[in-house]
């Protein structure tokens, strides 16, 4: 799935009900406001947005702003519920893995973990499913 | 086996704030709850046993259906009734998914559940108290 800028800017909170405090990490490339994102290997306190599937896309949270290459990014962590774009609209308790775009997805691919779980049905926005998901 | 409201904190050791969900049908006190498909920030507690149940957390106080109600999700270490099946003692560090009537029970082969967490404090008779860390809904279901 191509992730379309647009497609949680308009909510003016990711975390819908907040469990944990939000982490503060360095992005590195451009991330948007509610794109899973996943640490770079081999650099400190640093997140990214995973552009292909062929390493470990293991998300570790949601992005609550955008940022800038080099920027610091506040990253929704385990233990908070949040708005986030999933590959389709998969059921209540769909596990969820970390996966290109941002985005979730229910198929593993080459993600080690369950990163999220579904919380509400994703309804289609724009061009993304958006739904509610326990970020684990 | 009817669930038994229980009385007190249900929370020993929070690590994680309680979500504000919505009761279907009522929830007791200390009960395990599932989420609810289709319905947002909903929680029922399962009539009866079966396979695809997860663990969402565990109710703080007791409410009917349609009002609010907080609930402990994972991180937390929450009190709870614990279930066994024949043979199977309920002690600690057992792993332990949804069972009966909102409470929690080993899994085995001839039970198995999604496993939601691990007990800390067991070794109780069948529908007794327990102290559990919550994992999360989603555990290998064995």
């Amino acid at each position: 799935m191509t992730w379309d800028t647009t497609d949680l800017a308009d909510y003016n909170d990711i975390i819908v009900q907040d469990g944990v405090f939000a982490y503060n990490y360095t992005a590195s490339g451009t991330i948007y406001k509610g794109q899973a994102v996943a640490l770079v290997p081999g650099m400190d306190n640093t997140v990214m947005v995973c552009t292909s599937n062929a390493g470990v896309c293991d998300s570790i949270g949601l992005a609550t702003m955008g940022a800038t290459n080099g920027k610091q990014i506040s990253i929704a962590g385990p233990g908070n519920i949040c708005w986030a774009c999933v590959d389709a609209a998969e059921a209540v308790n769909t596990p969820l893995y970390g996966d290109t775009d941002g985005v979730y997805d229910a198929a593993p691919g080459n993600a080690t973990r369950v990163s999220a779980i579904i919380v509400s049905l994703p309804a289609l926005v724009t061009t993304a499913y958006v739904g509610k998901v326990l970020v684990l | 086996m009817t669930f038994t409201a229980l009385t007190g904190d249900i929370c020993t050791q929070p690590g994680v704030k309680a979500y504000n969900m919505t009761a279907s049908g009522t929830i007791y006190k200390g009960q395990a709850v599932c989420l609810c498909a289709g319905m947002d920030d909903t929680v029922y507690v399962p009539g009866a046993e079966g396979s695809g149940m997860r663990v969402f957390g565990i109710a703080d106080y007791t409410a009917t259906h349609g009002e609010k109600i907080a609930i402990w999700g994972p991180y937390n270490i929450c009190r709870c009734r614990l279930s066994g099946v024949a043979g199977a003692a309920v002690t600690a560090g057992t792993g332990v998914g949804m069972s009966w009537d909102g409470m929690l029970g080993v899994y085995s082969a001839t039970a198995p559940r999604y496993s939601g967490a691990i007990v800390l404090d067991g070794g109780v008779a069948n529908g007794g108290e327990g102290i559990v860390l919550l994992t999360g809904p989603y555990g290998y279901q064995k």
